[in-house]
This record gives structure tokens, sequence and C-alpha cells, in this order.
């Protein structure tokens, strides 16, 4: 089955036309004008919200069965002043939006199943049920005031919609498409108060909360996830499939048109929208279904950038399904990504969430956890420098370069054991700061950024009276993350095999090469970088550094609480700030040169003579991964002719799920074409990981000369 | 390790010489495959693509991609070997190289590499062991290959003995020129053998390869009497063996032999960068791969005279 003509077309356009939505900000700041006197910080934003609903620009492009436009953005030189001018004034207001807010899928059970009038009756409910004379009323009135504000302007966004379906009916010439506006009219109608009562309404009431909260939030779709959309949506696709009322063609379109609308809020970009496919169900029998295989293969059919495909893969998940997401990996495009559902159900679980909950989770957009519909996850905040532990540790707490003292004290160091000792010491300060920060941020967010409708669908903020940024969400994480362990570890292991076990450079000689970027102590760094063994090769002793390292940064922030009560998620995740962070780092004792990348999450270090992926992940299964939820990633490559057959779609398979067996967190596939090795050519020293195959073994593709490279790349593209 | 009495602790001290492991192949066997590359080969092949297997001892390669001809290798030649650098006077002579390894010391630029070292039968046995969860879930498993490795015949079946008796799939990759008695001790603890006929005819083969095809041909007939799984593999090479009634001949053989798998891989050009690798010039450079039309032709010719063609 191959895209529909009005699919392809929606497609094209939107491709063309995603963008960010800056003219919310000008009409949020209209409306900030409008209420500084207003006592209460959530009927403050949540008037701004309403304001933005019922102004912001709506349209429905000709063929779309679904309607709810994410507005793009382009700007005259009036209108760009005009936003400079609003941005300002907003600032001087503190209405912001950080990276931590989103991440996260909304509770589209209740959303669908109950409807917003539901909900709304709820909100008045509880409001009516406060007593006058308990200290918190005052604060809980004014939560479900702006929670009723917000919810009334996104029915009203609904019902602008009937409208200017029923408007754009009056004047369309096809017969056809003026039936489809007045039944998109009338679903409008319905489902501003009405539970969903078909697929095809289920799929519109799920984008309407989606985009709504996403303008609610900024410009973009900060993160949101549709989540688990083949779990959600399948009570509405059975009973429609029973009934016979949805055709594989419409219930086609209707997920086609769903995923291209998924790229409304922006182009490729650092970010992601994910859908999580697969997994398991409550009572913990495999939830993949009809649904998770229409969606995949949506997914293969659009092959654009949003929604990231996830898949919860888990030991008794249906294989053919798991067959069909590793074929999809031969586009190139690096979708499905792969997690273990089984190591993050159980971290959960340790931390207190309900095993009925703990399966429902979804990363947020990398590899963050979030639980569906219940969670503010406060993903990937702060990223803490783990090289520059190590670096502060070997001069007693002051920078290498300026020689500030920048940290506590913790002694200067001779042998390996103290060095060891002080980088522990450094890292358990590092891990009070990085929750220090945590908190202070989760204060002036809940000070400044309430989420009033985002609220009224998180379990369970209303019943808690209390807005998401205030702690109302049934599970509030912290998840800092850690960059660059894999640095420490190969210094460390320098510093173990060159000073202690053969005694043939101090821990001075380390010192003096860092602050000199090896300048002169050329002979320490080839030693480094040429004899020391590395973590990644599956080597008993450094696998044992490397647990208790990744470990101690565990160890350091589990015991710690959020501002909220909630644990806090220890991470690995570099997302791309392995490379910012690298820029600004000294030299390390890993033989890294100063403003180089740090290594990604907890790969080897780059550069390293790897063995091969299963010593890698051998390695890195050494440390319990159900501890590291707040994230990590693991990329492997294969070769795009080897996955030709369904033998190679076996093997890859077989790849997955042994990795799963060590109990690996998550896996990313890159498939290498002939255009990762044309990059290859152009930046080599990016590429010293990519290997070919040669007559029948893997040589580094790097190491070839330029004609045998032109061989090999011909040869992909023919896949031979 | 199970414990046997000693005898699997003796096999693991036995040494070989292996200048690579591949520990995701996804070639050369069923499932993931961990490939040890033993150094050394008997034949001469003129479309060789491992040129750098054929030395059965260590050889120092050179990337000419990272090296700058600074002569730093030269300097430090404690035997004055001179020059590896084509740009210099004189090539290194592997002949006479001690492997003392000081050129490779002396690269700033990483471009020297020794391509073999020593090892034992349980190092690579153990590497195995680890890797056995990604060879149960593809149904892989171990594939010696080479150079060719029934020439460290003592080390090689250590190494699939101590597998074996781990349960781990086990397979060899072969020219089959060798002694029948080394064979068929390494049949006992081989799953699977993956054996080379390179031609259809005696005197071509010769010219091709340097050696008769006489006892090879034994070799296949003896193995597939002890019932050892085969699959006859044909390097298929324009204008040396690449013709419709040679690969016919070579799977005639095959069925005369008892073996009704065959497997034809297509010639590969890209090895002419290892040739650099070594100094020397590719003998069949210019020659062009077939096209998949082709390829897809012969396989038919194999299957209309009753043969199964696998990809192997």
């Amino acid at each position: 089955m191959s895209l529909s003509d009005t699919a392809t077309d929606l497609r094209r356009v939107v491709l063309e036309e995603a963008r960010p939505y800056h003219g919310r900000n000008t009409l949020a700041a209209e409306s900030f004008r409008q209420t500084e006197g207003e006592l209460h910080r959530g009927r403050r934003v949540a008037h701004a919200t309403a304001h933005i609903f019922a102004n912001m620009p709506i349209r429905i492009r000709p063929g779309e069965l679904l309607v709810g436009w994410h507005p793009s953005s382009t700007l005259d030189e009036a209108e760009q002043q005009e936003l400079n001018d609003a941005n300002a004034y907003l600032r001087t207001q503190n209405y912001w939006v950080s990276a931590s807010e989103g991440h996260m899928g909304l509770d589209y059970p209740s959303i669908l199943g109950q409807g917003l009038g539901a909900i709304l009756e709820r909100i008045d409910a509880l409001a009516a049920g406060l007593s006058p004379v308990d200290s918190a009323t005052p604060e809980r009135q004014a939560f479900y005031a702006s929670a009723r504000t917000s919810l009334e302007a996104c029915q009203a966004l609904i019902l602008r919609h009937a409208g200017l379906a029923r408007a754009d009916a009056e004047t369309a010439e096809d017969e056809e498409w003026r039936a489809e506006l007045l039944r998109t009219a009338e679903m409008c109608d319905r489902i501003a108060s009405e539970p969903a009562s078909s697929f095809h309404e289920a799929l519109q009431l799920m984008w309407f909360t989606f985009l709504a909260v996403a303008v609610e939030a900024g410009v973009s779709h900060h993160c949101f996830g549709p989540g688990r959309l083949d779990q959600y949506l399948h009570p509405y696709y059975e009973r429609d499939r029973a009934a016979g009322v949805l055709p594989d063609e419409r219930l086609r379109e209707l997920l086609d048109q769903f995923a291209i609308k998924c790229n409304e809020f922006d182009g490729p970009s650092m970010s992601a929208l994910i859908m999580v496919l697969g997994g398991r169900k409550p009572d913990g029998s495999d939830a993949t279904n009809e649904l998770s295989y229409e969606l995949l293969d949506s997914a293969g059919r659009l092959g654009m950038y949003f929604p990231g495909v996830d898949v919860s893969w888990h030991p008794d998940i249906d294989p053919e399904f798991v067959r069909r997401c590793v074929a999809l990996l031969r586009n190139g495009k690096g979708q499905p990504s792969f997690f273990h559902s089984d190591v993050i159900a159980r971290g959960l679980v340790r931390h207190g969430v309900a095993p009925e909950h703990a399966v429902d989770h979804l990363p947020s957009t990398c590899t963050e956890t979030s639980v569906m519909g219940r969670t503010n996850p406060w993903v990937a905040w702060p990223y803490v420098n783990i090289p520059m532990c190590l670096l502060y540790a070997m001069f007693d707490g002051k920078h290498p370069v300026t020689g500030a003292q920048d940290r506590p004290s913790t002694g200067s160091p001779e042998t390996y054991e103290e060095l060891k000792a002080s980088f522990l010491a450094q890292l358990e300060h590092a891990t009070e700061q990085a929750v220090a920060t945590g908190l202070r941020d989760q204060y002036y967010e809940e000070l400044h950024r309430p989420f009033p409708l985002l609220s009224c669908f998180i379990q369970d903020c209303l019943g808690a009276g209390n807005d998401i940024s205030s702690g109302g969400a049934e599970y509030n994480f912290l998840q800092p993350e850690a960059v660059g362990v894999s640095n420490v570890v190969d210094g460390l292991v320098a510093v173990r095999t060159l000073v202690e076990e053969q005694g043939r450079f101090s821990v001075d000689d380390f010192r003096q090469a860092v602050s000199a970027d090896f300048e002169d102590n050329g002979e320490l760094q080839a030693a480094i970088l040429k004899e020391c063994p590395k973590y990644g090769n599956d080597t008993d002793w450094i696998n044992a550094l490397f647990a208790e390292v990744a470990g101690a940064w565990c160890t350091g922030l589990e015991k710690h609480r959020n501002r909220f009560g909630g644990p806090v998620f220890p991470g690995f995740l570099g997302w791309t700030v392995w490379i910012g962070f690298g820029r600004d780092t000294p030299a390390t004792p890993d033989g890294r040169h100063a403003g180089s990348p740090l290594a990604n999450s907890l790969a080897p270090c780059t550069g390293v003579a790897l063995k091969g992926t299963p010593s890698m992940l051998l390695s890195a299964s050494e440390l319990d991964h159900s501890r590291g939820l707040g994230g990590m990633t693991f990329n492997v490559r294969f070769a795009a002719n080897a996955l030709a057959s369904d033998e190679g779609i076996d093997r890859l398979k077989g790849l997955l799920e042994a990795a799963f067996d060590l109990g690996i967190y998550q896996m990313q596939v890159n498939v290498v074409g002939a255009d990762v090795m044309r990059a290859a050519q152009e930046t080599p020293d990016d590429f010293a990981d990519l290997f070919v195959r040669i007559g029948g073994y893997l040589v580094p593709f790097t190491l070839l000369p330029r004609d045998a490279q032109d061989e090999v790349i011909e040869r992909t593209e023919l896949e031979l | 390790m199970a414990s046997d009495g000693g005898g699997l602790e003796r096999l693991r001290r036995v040494e070989g010489t292996v200048f690579d492991i591949d520990e995701t192949a996804t070639h050369d066997g069923p499932g993931l495959r961990m490939m040890v590359y033993l150094k050394g080969c008997p034949l001469r092949c003129v479309w060789c693509h491992s040129p750098e297997s054929v030395r059965r001892e260590p050889e120092v390669v050179r990337y000419e991609s990272r090296c700058q001809a600074c002569g730093a290798c030269v300097a430090a030649c404690p035997i004055d070997l001179r020059s590896i650098v084509p740009s210099l006077p004189s090539h290194l002579d592997r002949d006479a190289c001690l492997r003392c390894e000081a050129c490779i010391d002396a690269c700033d630029h990483g471009a020297l590499e020794m391509k073999g070292g020593a090892t034992t039968a349980g190092d690579i046995a153990d590497r195995a062991t680890r890797l056995a969860p990604f060879f149960s879930r593809s149904g892989g498993g171990i594939t010696l290959t080479g150079g060719e490795p029934t020439l460290q015949w003592e080390f090689a079946s250590a190494v699939l003995a101590l597998c074996d008796a781990s349960g781990i799939h086990t397979a060899v990759e072969t020219t089959g020129m060798t002694p029948w008695r080394r064979l068929r001790q390494m049949a006992a603890v081989t799953d699977l053998f993956l054996f080379d006929v390179k031609h259809a005819h005696e005197d071509a083969h010769r010219e091709y390869t340097g050696v008769s095809l006489e006892p090879i041909l034994e070799n296949l007939r003896q193995l597939r009497e002890m019932d050892a799984e085969v699959i006859v593999r044909v390097p298929v090479i324009p204008g040396c063996n690449g013709s419709p009634d040679t690969i016919r001949g070579i799977g005639r053989h095959a069925r005369a032999a008892d073996v009704s798998r065959i497997s034809l891989l297509p010639f590969n050009p890209t090895a002419s960068g290892k040739y650099s690798w070594l100094q020397r010039e590719y003998p069949l450079a210019g020659v062009k791969r077939q096209s998949p039309d082709e390829m897809d032709f012969l396989e038919h010719l194999l299957r209309e005279d009753g043969l199964e063609v696998v990809r192997a």
C-alpha cells in the first residue's frame, strides 16, 4: 500500500511550511499586558492561553480528514519587530519556555473516554467541594479557576474549527469534499465536550489536545509525545473494525495524515516527538496489536522525521512485529529505536511507581523516562561534566588551566588509589550540585511557569488541586545527566596502567600533560593512546571500574529527592552536550585533547579501537541499566547490504535480542549506506569506527585508499 | 570451562597466529558469526582478497591514507631495512623483517600496524563463550577462516574442540588444500565446512591458484564420506573461472563428491585497497565485478544441474 494522492500532497506541503509559531508570543504579550495586576500566576497564564486560542490563525488544508493546524510563522519586518518587543516584554514577566518542560504524554484514555465536558464538570465539582476554611483552599480555588479558563478555551478552539469547516463547506465545489467538511464540523461540535465515539473522533480529539498543550507551552511541540498510540486508540479501532465502519483505506489515510500533522511544528531539529509501539499491557501480557503494525507501516510509507518510532521490547513481544521493525531500518532513517521495557519498568517500580503504571513508560523524546499521563518528568537537567570531576580531583579542586579553586579541596593525589578516591569525592560533590540546580529550577518554574491546561490532562493534578508545576502530577521526577563517563574510566585506566603497574610515569606527569594539552608530553600521550587498554573491549577489571564510576553517579543521586518528593533518576544521556562540553574541557588523562568532544552517553571514547559491538555491549552491561532511568543510548552500525535478506533481518533481530538479554537499556541502529560512507570520506576523523567488509572481514573504511572507498560505495549502492 | 581431567585444559594452551577477529560477521555461516582469521595460506590465487593473510608469520602493513612519508620508521629500524615507504629508496623487505615493531612505535600517524599476533586457543574460546548470547539469539557461532585454517591445524582443532564442548556452533572455511588427516581431525568438532572449489580443470586451477585441484577434490569426497556438512563455495572471477562452463564444471565436481549445496561469491574488486597496505600491485586491477544478472544466470545454471544454491 502506498501513500494516497491527498497524503502525498499534504506531506509535501507540510514539509515546506513547517516552522515554529512565533505569533503565539505576540498574542501572549498582548494578554500579559492586559493582566498586569492579576495576583495569581496561573490565572494570568490561563488568560494568555485563552487569548492565543481565540486569535491564532486556523485553516483546513484541502483533503484534510484531521483538522487543527499548528500555524507556521513567516514574519514581515514589522511583525518581526512586534515579536521582538513581545519577547522582550515576556522576559520581564518571567514567562519563558525551559527545555525541561513538555517531554511527556497526556492522559489520553481519560481525555478520549470521558470527554472535555466531563473534565470541566469535574473541575467545577472539585472547586465546589473545597472547604472555605481549609488552609490550602485559596490556591486550589485559583488553580481550578485557571484550569477552567484554559479548558474552556481549548473547547472554544475546537468549536472554531467546526465553524471554519462549515464556512469552507459553503464554498466547496467538490461534493465529496463538502460532505467531508460537514462531517468534520459535526465531529468538532461533538468532541468539544463529548467523549470520542469512533476511531476518527479519538484521533481528532487526541490531536486537538496535543496541539493545545503544545501551544500553551510555547512556539513548537516542546517534545510532548503521542506515546502509546497503539494502546489508547486500540479500543476505538477494535470497535469500528468490528462494526465494519473503518475500512483499511480510511484507517491508513487517517494514520498517515496524523503522522504528517506531527511534522507541522518544525522541520528536522534536535528535538523529537515520539510514538511508542509494543510493550506490555498493565496485566503484563504483550501489548502488540494490529494497530502497532498499522502505525509501523504508516511510518514506513511516510519516511518522515516526526513522529519518532520507539519500540518497547520485552522477551514476550510478538517476534513477527520485531522482524517488521527491523525491516523498517532498511530505509536508512534510523527508525525505529528499541527500548528494553522490562529494564525500565523494573527501575520505575524500585522508585515506587505502581507496576501497572510502570509498563506504561514512554521515552521523553531521547531516552529519559516518563510514565504516560501521570508524570512531570523534568528530563535531562542539569547535564554534568564528569571528566571535569577527574581534573578537579587531580588538582585539589582547582581548574587545571585557570587555577581557580572552583570545587572543594580534595587533596593532591600521588597514586592511583588516591586519585580514584579524590575523584569519587568530587563526583559526590557534583551530584549534590546537580540536585541543588534541579531543586532551584523546579522552584522557579513553580513560581513563574504554571501549565493549567496541561494540568487538566495529567493525573491527577485536578484531584490534588495543584498545578503540574507545583507537583500536582502523580509522579514527579528529576533526571540529571552524566556526560563523559567513559573518558574518566579510560583516564583512570591509564593512570593505573602507567603509574601504578608500570611505574613509567607519575601522577605529576599526568598533571603537567593535561594542563599543557600534551604539548611536550607526546610520549605520555602516545603511551595512553596506544598501550593502555580501554573501556568497551570487555576487559574484566575495566568493566568493573566502569560499573564503579557509573554506579557512584547513580548512588550519589539516588539518595536525594526532588522538590516534589519524587525520585532523582541518574542518566547518561549525551544529547549534543558531549560536543559542547568537550569544547570547554581541558585535556583529560585518557589522552583526549582540550576542546575535543567527550564520549557520547555510555559509548566507548572516540577513536578507541574496538573488538566489536558485542564486546562494547558486554562492557556497558556491567552497570545495572535499570538504575539509569535518566536515559542512555547505544548506537550500533549494521551494513545496509547485510539487511537485504530475511536471514539478515533475523541476524540483526538476534543482535538486538542478545543485547537485551544482557540487560541493555536501549539500542539504536545506524544502517550504513552509501550516504554515510560519503560523509566518512569528507570527515574521516569522525568515522574512525566505520567498518566495511572486504574479502570477508571488516576493515576501517577510512584506512582504505580513495579508489577502494569509491568501490565500496558503488557496491553498497548496487546492494551487493 | 568444563573439567575433563585436563585434556581441555591442555588444548587451551595451544598457540596460533591470528590476524583479526570480527565479532558480528553476517556472512560465512548461519546467524551472527565470530570470525577468526588465521594467518597463512598454501594457495597463491591471483584474485586473493586477503593478501595480508597469505604469509604464515605476522607482517607489517602500511596505511597509505595515514602515511606522511616522514621517514621516522626508516630511522627506527634496527637492521636498516630502509624504507617501507614507496617514495623512499627501497621497500620493506618482509622476508628479512624481525618483527621488532620499532617502526610501528616510531610512527606518529598510526600508519603502520602488525597484522597477526600470537594467541592461545583458550583465549579464543573464552571470547566465543562471552559472545554465546549473540550466537544463541541469532543461530550463529564461530567460524575459523584465514588464510587457510588447516595450516595451523593443531591450533584450529583446539579452538573448535573447546567451542564444541561449550555448545557453540563451529564452522571452518577452507581451501581444502591440506593433508587429509588434518581435515579429518577437525571434522569431528566442526558443524559446517565452507569448502572452496576455485576451478573445474586441473591446469587452470594450477595456473590461477598455484596448486593442484586433485587433492582438494579428494578431501571434499572424504569429508562427505564422513557425512560432514559441507557447502561448496566458488569465488567467481571474471576472466579466470567465471564462464558458465567452468561454473557448471565445478558444480559437477561438487555433485560427484555428494555435495548438494553450493554458493557463488561475486568478484569483489575492493580488495585492491589491501594490496596497497603491502605495497603490492593488484593483479586484477581494472577487472569489473559481474552484474547481479550475470550472477543470477550462473546460479540458475547450477540449479538446472540439480544443486541447491545458497548464500553462505
